[in-house]
C-alpha cells in the first residue's frame, strides 16, 4: 500500500468511533491527508506529537465554534491551527527557527492566507480562541499567564493533553475564572511514523473564560507537576529482530531521533531475552526488557521526557515491529476529579 | 424476570457482583461494597431475578432497612441508568449520530439498566451503550439495508437490542441463565422483538439452523481456542458469503489474523480500538478491543465441524502476554546526599538484592557530571538507580514487582534518604505502581 492507501485505511480504522464526522468529511480528509503527504514533516519535536491527518481535522472540526476571528496556538506540529485559518485569523508560537521556517514552507505551499507563523506572543492582540498541547502548565507560567490576560473575556482555551500529564494538569485548572466547555477523549491520534498510528489518543479539554481574573498559577513543583516516570508495552514484535543486534540498533536510532548524546548504555542477556538501560547526557533515560518468547517489549521511561518518548516508541517501530506490532494505549486517568477507569 | 413467587428484588443502585475470586453486592447510592459469605451465593442469585425469601424471611426487616432489597419484582433501575449515561458520555458526542441513532442508545440504556448481576467468571465485560450503538450501525438501518438475519453469540452487550430496534431479525445464542432472562424482560419492555436460545457452544447446532444468518456478532475471549469455537460455529451458521464483526483485543492481533489464514476466510476491515467497555463499578473498564469485519469464503476449514460436540477447553483466559507490574520510586528533597553516591548506591543495592533474594546478573554503574545511574539486572528483570544530587532527587525503576519487593525497597531507599516524606502519592495502574515522595 501507498502511504495515501495505508493512512486513508488508518483513518477509516481509528475513526470509526467517530461515524458522523467520517460520514460527513470523508472526501475532505482524504484530500487532507494527499496535501499533508506532499509537505515535509514538521521538524524539532517539542511538546505535541505529529498525528494522524484525519484526527487533526476533527480536533479542527470540534474547534471550529470557538474559533470565532482570532486564534492563537502553540506549538502547532500537525496544521491544527492552519485548518483553522479557513475560519479566523490565526497566530501560530513556533518554538525554534526550524519549526518557523517549516510553517512558511507550509502556508506558501498550501496558499494558506490567514496563519501568521511568529516566534513570541504578540503582546499587543487578543484572541478568542487559544491553543496549547499541554504537559505541566506550571513549567509554562507566564506564558501561559500572559497568553490567558490576552484571551478575550467569555473566551476559550483548548488543552490537548496525553497520558501521563492528566494527573498534574487539572489541579492547577481549578478556580471560577474558567468553566469545563467540552471535553472529548482520545482524539488526538499520534503518528509515531507516517505508516504507524499509536494506539490510545489524547485528549482536548475546552474551556471557557468566565473571570477577567489572571490565571495565577503556583510555581512549578517538580515530580508533583512533571512526572518522572512513563512506560510503555509492545506487542507482537518481529521475531527476527528480538536480539543483541536488534537493542544496539534501536539505542542508537533512539539517541539520533532525540539528537542526544549517550551518557551510558548496558545491554544484558536475560532468561527470558534482553535486559537494557540507556542514559542521555542531558539526564533522560530508559530502561528495557524484551520478552523474546512473547515477543513482547516494556520501555520504562525514568527519568521522563515527552519528547524522548516520542523518539523511543519511532525508533522501537522502525527497528522491531512487525505487521501486527501494537503499543498498548495509555489513556488518560483523569478529567478533573474524577478518575475514567473503575 | 421469573416464574416464582416474587417478592423482593434488589433496591435500585445495588446489585451483585460474582466475579472470578471474589463476590459481593455494590450498592451505588451508598458508595459501599458489601461483602458477603460464599454460601450467600445462590440466594443473591436468585434475588437478582426476584425472589420471595421462603425459608429466609428473618432477613428481610434488616436488608429492608439497609436499602439492599425492595418489594416487588426486578425492573428498570434508574441509579443504574444514570450511572452508565455518565460513563456512556465520556465517549457519546450527540453531534455525531442521528435522531433514530440516539433513540436506539436510548433503549440499550434502558436494557443495560435492567442488569442486577456481573458474572466475572465467564468472561462478561460489557460494552458501553456508545459501542453497542455503533455495532449496530456497522450493520445498518433495516430501512437503509434491507432486513437480515442476525446472530449474536454471546450478548452480555446486549446488542441484540439495538440489532431488533434497528429492523433486523434477530437470535441470541448465551449460555447464561441470568443474561436470557435479562434479555427476554428487556425485549417485553422495550416492545422488541428477537430470538433467544440457550445454547452451549460446544454442543452440536441443530442442523436446520445452519446457513441461516446474513451476519453474525461476536466478542469472545481473545485466546486461540475460544476464537476457534466462537467463529467454526458462528461460519457454520452463516450464508455463503455472510459476514460477522469479532471482537479482539488489540495485543491478540496476530492470533487472529493467523486463524484467517487457517480457517480461509476474509478480512474485511479492521477497526481499532472500536470496543469500549464498563466494569461492574459502572465505569469505564480499562480493557479496549478492536472490531474485526470478516466475510465467510468457499472452502472454509472449521476447526469444529457443526455436528460434531466440542471438547471443554479453559475458554476464560486471554492469549496474549500479560507481563508483571513494574515500580517507579521517585524520592525529591533527598536527605543524607552524601550517600547518593555510586559508592553507597552500590551498597544499597547490594543489601536491596539480598533482602529480595534475587541474584545479579549483571551491573553496569555511570557516574556523569550531573547524575549518576546504575542498571542491575536480576535472573527476571532489573532495577535501575538514578541520583541527581543538585536535584536533591534520587529514582529507582525495578521490574518485576511483587507486593513483598515493594515494600523491601521503598523501605530500604526511605530509611536512607527520605525517613519522613511530607508527601507519600501512590499512583496504581494495571501494570504500574509509581510512589512519590517528597
Amino acid at each position: 500500500m501507498t502511504p495515501l492507501e495505508t493512512q486513508n485505511d488508518l483513518s477509516r480504522s481509528v475513526l470509526a468511533t467517530w461515524p458522523g464526522f467520517l460520514n460527513r468529511f470523508s472526501t475532505q480528509i482524504e484530500a487532507y491527508t494527499a496535501q499533508c503527504l506532499e509537505l515535509k514533516p514538521a521538524p524539532n519535536i517539542h511538546g505535541a506529537w505529529p498525528s494522524l491527518p484525519a484526527s487533526t481535522f476533527l480536533r479542527a472540526e470540534l474547534l471550529k465554534p470557538y474559533a470565532d476571528s482570532a486564534v492563537l496556538i502553540s506549538d502547532d506540529i500537525d496544521g491544527l491551527g492552519m485548518l483553522l485559518s479557513a475560519e479566523a485569523q490565526v497566530c501560530a508560537i513556533a518554538h525554534d527557527d526550524e519549526r518557523h521556517r517549516w510553517q512558511e514552507e507550509c502556508i506558501s505551499a498550501c496558499g494558506i492566507k490567514n496563519y501568521r507563523s511568529v516566534e513570541a506572543l504578540p503582546v499587543d492582540k487578543s484572541f478568542d480562541l487559544f491553543i496549547t498541547t499541554l504537559h505541566a502548565p506550571s513549567a509554562e507560567k507566564e506564558f501561559l499567564e500572559q497568553a490567558w490576560a490576552q484571551l478575550k473575556p467569555g473566551g476559550y482555551w483548548a488543552i490537548q493533553l496525553r497520558s501521563p500529564w492528566d494527573a498534574s494538569l487539572y489541579p492547577h485548572l481549578k478556580g471560577d475564572m474558567l468553566s469545563v466547555e467540552k471535553y472529548y477523549r482520545e482524539v488526538n491520534h499520534s503518528l509515531l511514523t507516517p505508516f504507524y498510528v499509536l494506539d490510545g489518543g489524547g485528549d482536548l479539554i475546552v474551556y471557557r473564560k468566565t473571570s477577567d481574573a489572571p490565571l495565577g498559577f503556583k510555581s512549578f513543583v517538580p515530580g508533583e507537576d512533571s512526572p518522572f516516570y512513563s512506560f510503555d508495552d509492545l506487542d507482537s514484535l518481529n521475531p527476527e529482530t528480538l536480539k543483541h543486534d536488534g537493542v544496539q540498533a534501536f539505542l542508537d536510532l533512539l539517541i539520533e531521533k532525540y539528537s542526544g548524546e549517550k551518557a551510558f548504555e548496558h545491554i544484558v542477556e536475560t532468561k527470558d531475552g534482553l535486559s537494557f538501560s540507556l542514559g542521555d547526557a542531558g539526564g533522560v533515560g530508559l530502561s528495557g526488557q524484551l520478552n523474546v518468547a512473547e515477543e513482547h517489549l516494556l520501555l520504562s521511561f525514568l527519568p521522563y521526557s515527552s519528547r524522548f518518548e516520542f523518539c523511543a516508541l519511532s525508533a522501537a517501530i522502525e527497528v522491531f515491529a512487525s505487521k501486527y506490532t501494537r503499543v498498548r494505549s495509555r489513556r488518560t486517568n483523569y478529567f478533573q476529579d474524577e478518575r475514567i477507569f473503575g | 424476570m421469573s416464574e416464582q413467587s416474587v417478592d423482593y428484588c434488589f433496591a435500585d443502585g445495588v446489585f451483585y457482583v460474582h466475579g472470578l475470586r471474589t463476590h459481593y453486592l455494590m450498592d451505588i447510592p451508598g458508595a459501599r461494597e458489601i461483602k458477603f459469605e460464599e454460601r450467600f451465593l445462590p440466594h443473591f442469585e436468585k434475588l437478582a431475578l426476584g425472589w420471595d425469601f421462603s425459608e429466609y424471611e428473618a432477613f428481610v426487616p434488616r436488608l429492608l432497612e439497609e436499602n439492599i432489597i425492595r418489594q416487588g419484582a426486578p425492573a428498570f433501575d434508574p441509579e443504574i441508568r444514570k450511572k452508565i449515561d455518565h460513563s456512556d458520555r465520556y465517549f457519546f458526542h450527540d453531534e455525531q449520530y442521528s435522531a433514530r441513532d440516539k433513540e436506539v442508545r436510548e433503549f440499550l440504556l434502558r436494557a443495560h439498566a435492567y442488569r442486577k448481576r456481573f458474572l466475572g467468571e465467564v468472561g462478561q465485560c460489557p460494552v458501553i451503550p456508545e459501542t453497542g450503538l455503533r455495532r449496530a450501525l456497522l450493520v445498518g438501518y433495516a430501512a437503509d439495508v434491507g432486513q437480515k438475519d442476525v446472530l449474536c453469540i454471546g450478548d452480555d452487550d446486549m446488542v441484540s437490542v439495538a440489532l431488533a430496534a434497528m429492523g433486523h431479525r434477530v437470535t441470541v445464542y448465551d449460555i447464561d441463565p441470568y443474561l436470557i432472562n435479562l434479555l427476554r424482560t428487556a425485549r417485553e419492555d422495550l416492545g422488541l422483538d428477537f430470538e433467544i436460545v440457550n445454547q452451549d457452544l460446544c454442543k452440536p447446532l441443530s442442523g436446520n439452523l445452519q446457513e441461516r444468518f446474513d451476519v453474525f456478532l461476536t466478542d469472545p475471549m481473545s485466546n486461540r481456542q475460544c476464537f476457534e469455537i466462537f467463529l467454526s460455529r458462528a461460519f457454520a451458521l452463516l450464508k455463503p458469503e455472510g459476514q460477522g464483526f469479532v471482537a479482539v483485543f488489540p495485543p491478540a492481533m496476530n492470533v487472529f489474523a493467523e486463524l484467517a489464514e487457517d480457517m480461509n476466510f476474509e478480512i474485511n476491515h479492521w477497526y481499532r480500538r472500536f470496543n469500549r467497555y464498563y466494569s461492574h463499578l459502572l465505569a469505564i473498564h480499562d480493557y479496549e478491543s478492536d472490531w474485526v469485519h470478516v466475510q465467510k469464503k468457499d472452502g472454509m476449514n472449521l476447526r469444529f465441524p457443526p455436528e460434531v460436540p466440542i471438547p471443554g477447553f479453559d475458554l476464560y483466559r486471554e492469549d496474549y502476554f500479560n507481563r508483571d507490574s513494574s515500580l517507579s520510586l521517585t524520592i525529591e528533597g533527598v536527605e543524607n546526599l552524601k550517600y547518593a553516591k555510586p559508592f553507597y548506591l552500590g551498597l544499597l543495592l547490594d543489601s536491596v538484592l539480598a533482602e529480595c533474594g534475587f541474584e545479579e546478573r549483571g551491573r553496569e554503574t555511570f557516574a556523569g557530571n550531573t547524575y549518576s545511574a546504575t542498571h542491575s539486572l536480576t535472573d527476571d528483570g532489573y532495577i535501575t538507580i538514578y541520583s541527581f544530587p543538585a536535584q536533591e532527587r534520587i529514582l529507582v525503576d525495578l521490574y518485576p514487582l511483587n507486593s513483598d519487593i515493594e515494600a523491601i525497597v521503598r523501605g530500604a531507599f526511605m530509611r536512607v534518604f527520605k525517613a519522613n516524606p511530607k508527601r507519600f502519592r501512590i499512583i496504581s495502574q494495571r501494570s504500574n505502581w509509581e510512589i512519590r515522595l517528597s
